[in-house]
């Protein structure tokens, strides 16, 4: 419904902001005879991301994409948003994506960010034949997810350490943009593009509703990524003692529970009605349950190659990974899920795809083996009609 | 309301059991309800709060209560007041604790018993205060001590005050010094207090002193412009006041001036009677004599009662124990002083009189004897023993000043340890002090006697900081003494600590080169030096010694080439008066050989176990040869630090002899764990000549290796060895194998390397392919184990409803590309939200056997009524070793 939304939020400061009224700099390019202007430290920018650089000022009134710098006559930069002043990339617009990943403590939030940043420029890009970047990515948590996955990627590779609690504070988040050719129903090809961006937030900031509630990123979510611990099922307790993986704090259903609070508290979603955010729950750590899954089952089958999503495929593994939460006493989760949401779906994904040393947290020494990290953001990205699916 | 144990641990029993006097008084209230008060003697405590006894308690609710209550203090036995608290219920009674009337009573005749505890409290406390006065801290420590509990200040008060005693917040006595002139005019009968100096010619009979300075009715408030006033008056009437009482009014006026403000001037008054009154208590005076005193001097009787009542609880009468502390605390002359002002009195032990007299003579005559010492020792000029006596003597009496002061003025103690290092033409003179910020140093040089004061010879440096000074200039050959002074003030010095060397300077720029059996060396020598003298040492000890006839140069031949020799090199001074010194010894080590090469003919064969390598060798050098990373690169005939080597992952081979001839080195050593680069060094001290590598080794095989089958593909994963090496996969039968190579980097792309379940016949292998220039090794190839997978037969459904009633149908379409035959399936009916797993997670609606000898096969099945949501699922039956693959999801379910 694009058309009739006038603001979306920033991807960098999760406020709405209307995408034809955006703020430029002076380009620094000063008209002949005029004095020129100054770099100066922008308060805005100090404020949301504590950044002192010195940067061009800012053409007034905000939203004129053809104005002038009133003081030097300089042409105006690239578009940027009003509030935080952060470049937007070419492709935001109203239908950009802001995403939340979340789930408990030691869930594998970033470790699965870190492969879905390569997979996404990789094995995604291939796909869709598309250009998918992260602008800004020398910095922020795009440039955090990098280095994770160098880390893990070394001859001794380590896990990422236990994400530091954002105590209600801003954290600036991984943002990508993606261009590619759509073909259209009658076989006209358009360029098509998006800018999407997530958060990554310790899973203590989601233990309980209280906390999640100052988590305010999440109130201006349009998707969200739900990951789910399977030690944290009451039938897998046994298996996560003997492996040496710690035992979640926090239950599956109360992640969600307070991913439910915040949703229909910020969307003002009646009691009667259901959060019409659409969630992807993912199950992680997959591979360690691979000896319960028989060869050929469908939660063992690559990702496909196809340039569509294929919703057939993916609604069989929502009803497979379905089957084995309710094998591992998470019924009640799933019941949840229908109560309270009109659109989410099932996945089964290994970031790691073979279980690391959870006691050294040291990767597994045949590295890194990615499964169906990417399928619960191409489901929300086909959700949204961004890309195409077939089977539906 | 729930009784919750650990609130109530919290707020009564860890509380109680912490106040001592609290439990005093429940250990007494239980002693009395086992006497002739009875129970009575209980409505002193506050029994509510103490059993957490809610308003309006049913008979079963308090018995339930008082079980939960037993329970705690059984829990808490570690806690007296759990067990008092315990021992108080039995005291009562099963009977009457669990009677809500008992409690109640208790409750009401609690206030009555209040009542008169507090009255008895007041009469007490009236009878041990004469003064009738009392602050509001005391009152209620004093209650506490009674075991009166839970009563506030204003109770305490109004019940005091019935019995005549006020109870008067406490004050701040002032610590101002009294000016001599107040103290003075107070000598004079005129003037009772200063206010009477102030209020001249009149005396008031009462004004207040304490919380203000103020006179008559209404109240009035003394302050500078009365100081003013009253000098006034005092130059206007001079003629009716005794002559030297006016002077001495007039200083204290002068002196109140001083004060300034009204607030300054208050404290002085408090300041000044508060001194009268503790001089009257001092000598012994009843505290309620020395009120009436006070009041007699015009001080209103309620702030003479609170200023008596604030001194006595700190003032007492000094005695000779008090001559005895200020002896101990070393404060010689106010014992002498105390003293001399404590007159005998028929009651004082005499005895001890003597005895701290006799201390104190003794101290006394101890101080004079070290002050004679240090008079003595000053004449001497022995400044150490005189500063000693002076310390003993303060020691003894610490609060004289003048001993510190003599001091002070002694000349500061001479530097301790001069020592001198002597560096080529340079000598540096070091010394230490005892600490003295305030000491400063003056350095001499001389050539014969220690210097008799600070100018006796050449003044180096004078009254400098530091405590060391470099020497440039001082003569070589000579010797030479130097002497360091301390000093506080520059006229007053120490006596010369002094330490004397001789410089002789080593010849320096020493140089060497070297052919196969000649050395050639080179020095320099300070213009002052005759000649050198040259020592020749070879490995083996022998010493050659030359004296060489040209300055600065020399050669010797016949060397032996290879062998290191040391060259020492000193010397020669002579002095005026005929004497000889040599000098330390300058050294260096030859080697003398040919130019050094590096190896270009390495040549390496495997023999068994190891590796055998031979050379030309290099005459005069050492080779070693060190194993590096295959990629690592260094450059033919470049000259590198051995560290340098080791910092590219290089080790250095133990090599172990190998039938050398006279044209070839040979070595051998054990065998390579990898292919690595062997390169040859001509070593050169800690640097090397990097010679021709060769590449040697074998390939280190993959660990770990796994095959995973995910759908139609097989995920290949493995360890890999430690470097830079390429991984081959081969696969397919012997006339058809094929192969794969990926690097480290495509294997994380790819996260593993995957294989079409299709294309995966034979066996599978893995090899590490290791690279070296334009050769190429394989590791011993790894078998990976796929296993077989069970044939699979696959099939659709697809569910119909009849077309009246919920009745469904169920046509199932079999087919195998893998299997033929007969296979027994069961398909299973369940109604629920989530599928099937087994053949027993829901109802078996048909088992039959199906034929497969064509492929494929169709059959409908009849479900019923069937309540949706729903699922079909086909499940080969338990002994089947075949494979059933499901269809999509959509196809299973039903809604």
């Amino acid at each position: 419904m694009g058309i009739f939304k006038s603001a979306t939020p920033c991807p960098y400061c999760y406020t709405e902001i209307n995408p034809r009224r955006l703020a430029y700099r002076c380009s620094g390019r000063h008209a002949a005879g005029r004095t020129p202007c100054e770099k100066k430290v922008d308060p805005s920018r100090q404020k949301h991301f504590q950044d002192s650089e010195a940067f061009w000022p800012l053409i007034a009134p905000t939203g004129a994409a053809s104005a002038n710098c009133q003081n030097c006559g300089a042409a105006p930069g690239p578009p940027m948003c009003p509030e935080c002043h952060s470049l937007l990339p070419a492709e935001y617009g109203a239908d950009s994506a802001l995403i939340g990943l979340v789930g408990v403590r030691d869930s594998g939030k970033t470790v699965l960010l870190s492969q879905l940043d390569t997979e996404l420029q990789n094995a995604v890009a291939d796909r869709f034949d598309a250009t998918i970047d992260a602008p800004g990515g020398a910095s922020g948590l795009a440039r955090d997810l990098r280095v994770n996955r160098d880390l893990m990627q070394r001859h001794d590779g380590i896990l990422p350490a236990q994400t530091d609690t954002s105590g209600g504070r801003k954290k600036a988040p991984a943002v990508y943009s993606w261009r590619y050719n759509r073909r259209g129903p009658i076989g006209i090809s358009r360029v098509a593009s998006t800018v999407f961006s997530f958060y990554d937030n310790a899973g203590e900031d989601f233990a309980t509703p209280d906390r999640a509630l100052s988590q305010i990123y999440l109130g201006a979510t349009s998707a969200v990524i739900l990951l789910l611990d399977p030690f944290g099922f009451p039938a897998n307790r046994d298996r996560a003692i003997s492996s040496g993986a710690l035992l979640p704090d926090t239950g599956p259903e109360a992640v969600l529970d307070a991913i439910t609070v915040v949703l229909r508290t910020a969307k003002e979603v009646k009691r009667t009605k259901k959060v019409k955010v659409p969630i992807a729950v993912a199950v992680s750590k997959i591979d360690a349950f691979f000896d319960q899954i028989p060869d050929g089952h469908p939660l063992r089958r690559p990702s496909s190659s196809r340039p569509v999503f294929d919703e057939v495929e993916s609604q069989t593994v929502h009803d497979h990974v379905g089957s084995l939460v309710e094998q591992w006493g998470g019924a009640g989760l799933i019941r949840k899920l229908e109560h309270n949401y009109t659109t989410f779906r099932l996945f089964g994904v290994s970031a790691l795809g073979a279980e690391p040393d959870y006691r050294s947290r040291r990767v597994n020494s045949r590295g890194l083996l990615p499964h169906r990290v990417a399928e619960p953001l191409l489901w929300l990205m086909a959700t949204r009609g961004f890309i195409p699916s077939t089977g539906a | 309301m729930s009784f919750d144990s650990a609130k109530y641990k919290n707020i009564v029993l860890v509380p109680l059991a912490r106040d001592r006097s609290q439990l005093d008084v429940l250990q007494q209230v239980i002693r009395d309800v086992q006497g002739p008060e009875g129970h009575a003697a209980a409505a002193r405590l506050d029994l509510a709060e103490l059993y957490a006894l809610g308003a309006g308690l049913a008979s079963n609710e308090l018995v339930d209560h008082l079980k939960r209550l037993e329970m705690t203090y059984n829990k808490q036995k570690n806690l007296p007041s759990a067990q008092l608290l315990k021992k108080l219920l039995d005291v009562f009674g099963r009977a009457n604790v669990e009677d809500p009337a008992f409690w109640a009573q208790l409750a009401a005749s609690r206030g009555q018993a209040l009542k008169g505890r507090l009255k008895d409290f007041a009469r007490a406390v009236s009878e041990d205060q004469p003064l009738k006065v009392i602050t509001p801290q005391q009152a209620m420590e004093l209650a506490m001590g009674m075991g009166l509990v839970g009563l506030t200040e204003t109770d305490l008060e109004k019940a005091l005050s019935k019995q005549g005693v006020q109870v008067c917040a406490d004050f701040t006595l002032p610590k101002i010094a009294i000016p001599p002139a107040i103290k003075k005019v107070l000598e004079y009968p005129e003037f009772r207090t200063v206010v009477d100096v102030l209020c001249r010619p009149e005396q008031p009979s009462s004004f207040n002193v304490i919380e203000s300075l103020t006179v008559g009715q209404p109240p009035r408030e003394l302050g500078p412009s009365d100081v003013e006033a009253a000098k006034r008056l005092l130059q206007q009437q001079e003629a009716q006041v005794e002559e030297s009482a006016r002077h001495a009014a007039q200083n204290a006026l002068g002196a109140m001036v001083e004060f300034g403000t009204a607030a300054n001037l208050h404290s002085l008054v408090l300041t000044s009677i508060a001194a009268s009154a503790e001089d009257l208590l001092r000598r012994g005076v009843p505290r309620v004599a020395v009120r009436a005193e006070l009041v007699k001097r015009g001080v209103c009787e309620l702030d003479a009662s609170r200023i008596v009542s604030k001194l006595s609880v700190s003032t007492q009468v000094l005695g000779l124990s008090d001559v005895s502390e200020r002896l101990a605390a070393g404060a010689l002359a106010d014992a002498r002083r105390l003293l001399d002002a404590l007159h005998a009195h028929d009651d004082e032990d005499q005895q001890e009189r003597k005895l701290v007299t006799a201390n104190l003579e003794a101290a006394e005559g101890k101080k004079h004897r070290f002050l004679g010492q240090y008079e003595d020792s000053l004449r001497a000029r022995d400044f150490a023993s005189a500063a000693s006596a002076l310390r003993g003597a303060l020691a003894i009496d610490t609060q004289d000043d003048d001993l510190r002061v003599k001091l002070e003025r002694l000349p500061p103690l001479p530097p301790e340890s001069v020592s001198l290092q002597i560096d080529e033409r340079s000598i540096t003179a070091s010394w230490s002090a005892d600490g003295d910020d305030s000491v400063k140093f003056s350095v001499l040089r001389t050539t014969s006697e220690v210097p008799a004061n600070p100018q006796d010879g050449t003044v180096l440096a004078r009254n400098i900081d530091e405590q060391h000074f470099q020497d440039t200039n001082a003569p070589i050959g000579v010797l030479v003494r130097y002497s360091v002074f301390a000093t506080r003030d520059g006229w007053s010095y120490s006596d010369p600590t002094t330490a004397s060397s001789r410089i002789l300077p080593r010849p320096f720029d020493l140089g060497a080169s070297a052919s196969s059996t000649d050395v050639a060396l080179s020095w320099r020598t300070p213009p002052e030096a005759a000649g050198v003298l040259i020592s020749q040492t070879a490995p083996d000890g022998s010493r050659k010694e030359y004296s060489p006839e040209i300055p600065g140069q020399f050669a010797v031949g016949g060397l032996i080439t290879g062998t290191k020799y040391r060259f020492s090199i000193r010397a020669i001074y002579l002095l005026d008066n005929g004497q000889r010194f040599e000098s330390e010894a300058a050294a260096i080590d030859v080697t003398p050989r040919g130019a050094i090469r590096a190896v270009d003919d390495l040549e390496v064969e495997a023999i068994p176990g190891g590796h055998k390598a031979s050379w030309s060798p290099v005459s005069g050098y050492a080779v070693e040869l060190w194993v590096l990373p295959i990629a690592t690169q260094v450059a033919l005939n470049a000259s590198i630090p051995t560290s340098e080597l080791v910092n590219l992952s290089g080790r250095r081979l133990t090599l172990r002899q190998g039938g050398a001839t006279s044209r070839k080195t040979a070595v051998e050593f054990d065998m390579l764990a990898d292919v690595s680069m062997l390169v040859p060094v001509t070593l050169d001290g800690e640097t090397g000549l990097v010679g021709a590598p060769i590449v040697v080794g074998s390939a280190p095989p993959v660990r770990f290796p796994k095959a995973e089958r995910f759908g139609n593909e097989v995920r290949l994963s493995w360890e890999w060895p430690k470097g830079d090496y390429m991984v081959e996969i081969a696969w397919g039968s012997e006339g058809n194998r094929r192969t794969r190579r990926v690097s480290r980097t495509s294997y994380n792309e790819a996260g593993g390397v995957h294989l079409l379940t299709s294309e995966v016949l034979g066996p599978v292998t893995i090899a590490t392919v290791a690279r070296g220039g334009t050769e190429e090794w394989l590791s011993t190839p790894v078998a990976v184990n796929i296993g077989g997978l069970a044939a699979s037969i696959s099939y659709s459904l697809a569910t119909k409803r009849f077309k009246f009633g919920s009745k469904r149908t169920a046509t199932i379409y079999v087919e195998s590309t893998e299997f033929r035959g007969i296979v027994e399936l069961a398909t299973v009916l369940k109604e629920a939200k989530f599928m099937p797993t087994s053949l027993s997670d829901g109802t078996v609606v048909d088992l039959r056997h199906v034929d497969l000898s064509e492929g494929r096969s169709t059959y409908q099945l009849i479900l019923g009524k069937v309540v949706a949501p729903y699922w079909v699922r086909v499940f080969a039956a338990s002994d089947s070793d075949l494979r059933v693959v499901d269809p999509p999801t959509s196809q299973m379910r039903g809604d």
